[in-house]
């Protein structure tokens, strides 16, 4: 287990790594000069080029790569270009929102998909099952940042219930999450039927019902745990998207996480703030895939035990 | 014997509902187990016999539905009872053992705990005692330090191992029948006949009827005290002599006997039975077997042969075979 | 020996197996027979063509011009004139979401065009050749993988700049994946069959194999995939010009008419609701469809 463990955080730091890299090329090889950008080309020549030594741009760009690995692994980022603050502190307020956010939406989305699935999957081909699963399609099918707008016109502007942008407010969680646990939801009840049913016809679960136990210990004991494998993985990798989509429910209400700041940042072609956000998302990530892989050891033998 | 059965099957049979129609996978059959009996149902894959093992404790799956008949075991119609009766009767006095000792065993759970689950369900026993109660059991069968296996999960145990574990599972509450469905097929030859041996040991000790289904004649012959042949859903032969495995009165088991390895001459070519087993899901005429059947007269693609009493007390289903023949 | 067949043929037939049944069917006719039995994906399949067709002729269907303002009609309601009502420019809803169907449509097709490509020759290549090919393009897919979608998008949009034939750049550089994924555990699963050894012992090319064994082998996967990836697709431009990285105004895109509409959220709410009806409603009838062909074509890819 020990040596499972430490292979897997091995391969995450290359995966985090490689992110790095990917995302300094990216941005070095966009056209436009950040230096240029923030003088608003007003600068004179002698300017830009002081402004450039200053923020190290003019040495070669592994050297300029080399610093930012050894600053990541220190932690310490450096300054954003326009922000005059350290990344660290702008992409870690940023990061508390889209982690509260993700998280909550994460939970909802769980618990809405496992009584759902399970749900459709012990019913399966009954009226239940088809109507329930008729929903998570459209679940699936709407857009979130729709049901977000529509949720902010019937909650937030009709009936006033919650705020509608912003995250001064009590209640401004609310909507974001319940929109993005609606949306993810849908997709996890569908996994989750899928496996409970595949689940359901395996060999064990008729042993275990020829040995006289009730439904309720058939399905709770016996089914959902080897569901809940498939179940886990799954749901480590929808949380990958859903990080996405967090990000993109942000710029509808407003909110002030990673995603606004990341997409603040590209437009303004901060490049210390970018590198930061990629590599906070990045960690997200590798931890998401860690927690992942240790949850399905401890709920699989046959891993826990090789 | 006659009036101590402890379980009669009475025109049972089994439907699925499918996408492309019905399919009548059992069709009506009848049968009887006695007490201490051990009846063999042989056929090849497909015809229905595990489907009828499933039908006596009501575990077919949907789309399948028992849709006639009567079981009655002990006195009791099955059919007739609650869903809640009928988990009385599942594991505490009928027990099964499956095909796939690979799959048949929850992957996520020791072995102790599947076993302790049903002491304590049945017998209620406390945890003490069904951990006990378990070891004993696993001793029982044969199973190497007990003691240690009680903690161990179906992946660490070799297939025989497994089997073993399972036949220790079925037989945790002293059940009065045994089905064992397939118990051999998916293991090693050597290990074959050492569970076979064991099932037969242990239900002499534990007064048990064994039902056991086989494709495989061989299995049948050491332990069975009657056979009963299916094929497409319907018994084709019934004996409750050995000879049938030396005098078969229909061709199918004839044939059946024909392709066992050990039974042909040296040299000789190995017997196939030509063609496919009938479709269930159209609507058949004639004897099912007539179109594989070397010896089929044009009447036999017509009518349907009855399930009849030849010789002494041997049933068979064939237009061949007079009544009363000998 | 042909008598005996004969005979046991003419006897089969007298048992009411038809020669359909005894010929075994090709499993594409297998996948369609299963498909057309499937109701609900048939409607999909029929309201997508009928979505198809409005937008290859949207001049002739839309009631308007949807580039045309009208500075006294803006912001009306839902009437018999403007079916859907007018934005805040004065143009037709209705006539805009028609032309917006152009964009929705060509960014499933050309992004599977492009990604479906890219995913056959490199899962192929990583598949069956292994060792240092399979390493790079394996670490390739995992690291791409494990970039944030969005963050991506944002990158290559801005390198390259908004637009709609650069949201099919974004969306095929990361779609290929996920076909490549596939393809390459399906290669991996039929290199060692027997008609690839057969193929070998006689002498084939590598490049005959694959574009002569394997690739048709796998093509039921890949169709599955993409018809699987298209409502994603679509769902991606629909975010990307939402967040003003997609289509550019003046051009019609559902996305983007939500996000002009959010501003507007207070005097006319229907502004917002009928562009998202108009995703769902094509999301959903390839969703729908997507599932019923993978059920026909290939049911081992029931977790896509």
């Amino acid at each position: 287990m020990a040596k499972y463990i430490a292979k897997r955080i091995g391969q995450a730091l290359i995966v985090m790594f490689l992110v790095s890299l990917l995302t300094f090329i990216m941005i070095n090889v966009a056209p436009g000069d950040p230096v240029a950008v923030m003088l608003e080309k007003q600068a004179d020549p002698e300017t830009i080029q002081r402004v450039r030594e200053q923020l190290g741009l003019d040495r070669p760009y592994h050297e300029q790569f080399i610093s930012f690995i050894k600053g990541a692994v220190t932690g310490d980022l450096g300054n954003s270009y326009f922000q005059k603050e350290p990344v660290t502190a702008i992409v870690g307020r940023g990061f508390v929102i889209t982690v509260q956010l993700g998280l909550l939406a994460l939970a909802l989305s769980v618990c809405i998909g496992l009584v759902v699935g399970t749900l459709a999957a012990l019913f399966r081909g009954t009226w239940i099952d088809h109507s329930l699963m008729f929903v998570a399609m459209l679940g699936i099918s709407a857009p979130a940042f729709w049901i977000a707008v529509l949720m902010q016109l019937y909650f937030g502007l009709k009936l006033g219930w919650f705020p509608i942008s912003g995250s001064e407010q009590a209640g401004w969680l609310v909507m974001p999450v319940i929109c993005l646990g609606i949306s993810y939801g849908a997709s996890s009840a569908r996994l989750v039927r899928t496996n409970m049913i595949e689940v359901l016809s395996q060999d064990y679960v008729r042993t275990a019902r020829s040995k006289g136990l009730n439904e309720f210990v058939v399905v709770g004991k016996h089914v959902l745990k080897n569901a809940g494998i498939s179940i886990i993985t799954l749901t480590g990798m929808q949380l990958r998207s859903l990080i996405s989509g967090a990000m993109v429910i942000e710029t509808v209400f407003s909110l002030r996480g990673l995603g606004s700041v990341s997409y603040a940042a590209i437009m303004s072609r901060d490049i210390p703030l970018v590198q930061g956000c990629v590599l906070y998302v990045a960690i997200v990530y590798v931890l998401v895939n860690l927690v992942v892989d240790l949850m399905y050891g401890v709920l699989d033998p046959r891993i826990r035990l090789s | 014997m006659k009036q101590d059965n402890l379980l009669e099957v009475k025109n049972l049979t089994t439907r699925f509902k499918l996408d492309d129609g019905i399919l009548t996978a059992v069709d009506g059959i009848s049968f009887e187990v006695g007490r201490n009996q051990t009846v063999g149902i042989v056929g090849e894959s497909g015809c229905g016999k595990s489907v009828t093992s499933f039908s006596i404790l009501q575990l077919v799956a949907p789309p399948g539905k028992v849709a006639e008949g009567e079981i009655i075991f002990d006195g009791q119609d099955l059919l007739k009872l609650s869903k809640k009766e009928m988990r009385k009767i599942r594991g505490k006095k009928i027990s099964m053992i499956f095909q796939e000792p690979m799959t048949s065993l929850n992957p996520v759970y020791t072995i102790g705990n599947q076993i302790d689950e049903m002491t304590k369900l049945h017998l209620g026993l406390d945890k003490q005692a069904a951990k006990e109660h378990t070891i004993e059991l696993l001793r029982a069968v044969k199973i190497p330090s007990p003691e240690q296996r009680y903690h161990e999960y179906p992946h660490q145990l070799s297939g025989g191992m497994r089997q073993r574990v399972m036949i220790a599972m079925a037989l945790a509450c002293n059940p009065e029948m045994l089905i064992c469905d397939e118990p051999t097929t998916a293991l090693d030859v050597t290990v074959q006949a050492q569970i076979l041996r064991l099932i037969d040991e242990l239900k002499q000790k534990n007064n048990m009827s064994v039902m056991i289904i086989t494709h495989d004649l061989a299995v049948i012959s050491e332990v069975a005290d009657k056979v009963i042949v299916m094929y497409a859903g319907r018994i084709v032969e019934e004996s409750d002599e050995k000879d049938i495995f030396t005098k078969p009165l229909h061709p199918y088991t004839e044939a059946l006997l024909k392709s066992i390895p050990s039974n042909a001459q040296r040299g000789e070519k190995l017997f196939m039975i030509d063609g496919m087993v009938p479709n269930l899901l159209k609507e058949n005429k004639g004897c099912m077997f007539a179109p594989r059947c070397q010896y089929a007269q044009p009447h036999c693609f017509e009518t349907e042969p009855e399930l009849k009493t030849v010789g002494d007390g041997r049933k068979v289903r064939c237009h061949l075979r007079g009544e009363g023949e000998e | 020996m042909g008598i005996f067949s004969k005979r046991r043929e003419m006897q089969l037939k007298d048992l009411g197996f038809t020669a359909e049944d005894l010929a075994s069917r090709t499993l594409y006719q297998d996948a369609w027979r299963r498909l057309k039995k499937n109701k609900l994906a048939m409607v999909c399949l029929f309201v997508i063509i009928v979505i198809a067709i409005v937008a290859i002729f949207a001049p002739l269907v839309a009631p308007y011009d949807p580039f045309e303002t009208d500075p006294f009609n803006r912001l009306q309601k839902p009437s018999a004139e403007h079916w859907c009502g007018t934005d805040d420019l004065g143009r037709d809803i209705f006539s805009r979401i028609i032309y917006g169907a152009r964009v929705s449509l060509l960014v499933g097709v050309v992004t599977e065009g492009i990604a479906v490509p890219i995913g056959i020759v490199l899962g192929c290549i990583a598949g069956y050749y292994g060792g240092w090919a399979d390493m790079i393009i394996s670490r390739i897919i995992e690291v791409l993988g494990s970039f944030p979608f969005i963050i991506f998008a944002l990158c290559v949009m801005f390198i390259i700049g908004p637009g709609i034939l650069n949201i099919f750049i974004a969306l095929g550089c990361i779609g290929w994946l996920g076909h490549a994924r596939q393809i390459r555990a399906a290669v991996i699963q039929l290199k060692n069959s027997e008609f690839v050894e057969a193929a070998k012992a006689s002498g084939a090319s590598d490049f005959d194999i694959i574009f002569k064994h394997l690739v048709p082998n796998c093509l039921a996967t890949v169709i599955v995939v993409a018809t699987i990836d298209i409502p994603s697709d679509i769902m991606f431009e629909a975010t990307l010009s939402f967040m003003g990285l997609g289509i550019q105004p003046p051009n019609p895109s559902w996305g983007s008419m939500i996000s002009e509409a959010q501003d507007y959220l207070r005097q006319v709410p229907s502004y917002s609701i009928f562009p998202g009806i108009a995703i769902m409603l094509l999301v959903l009838a390839f969703n729908n469809f997507g599932d019923g062909l993978r059920d026909a074509l290939d049911p081992k890819l029931k977790n896509l």
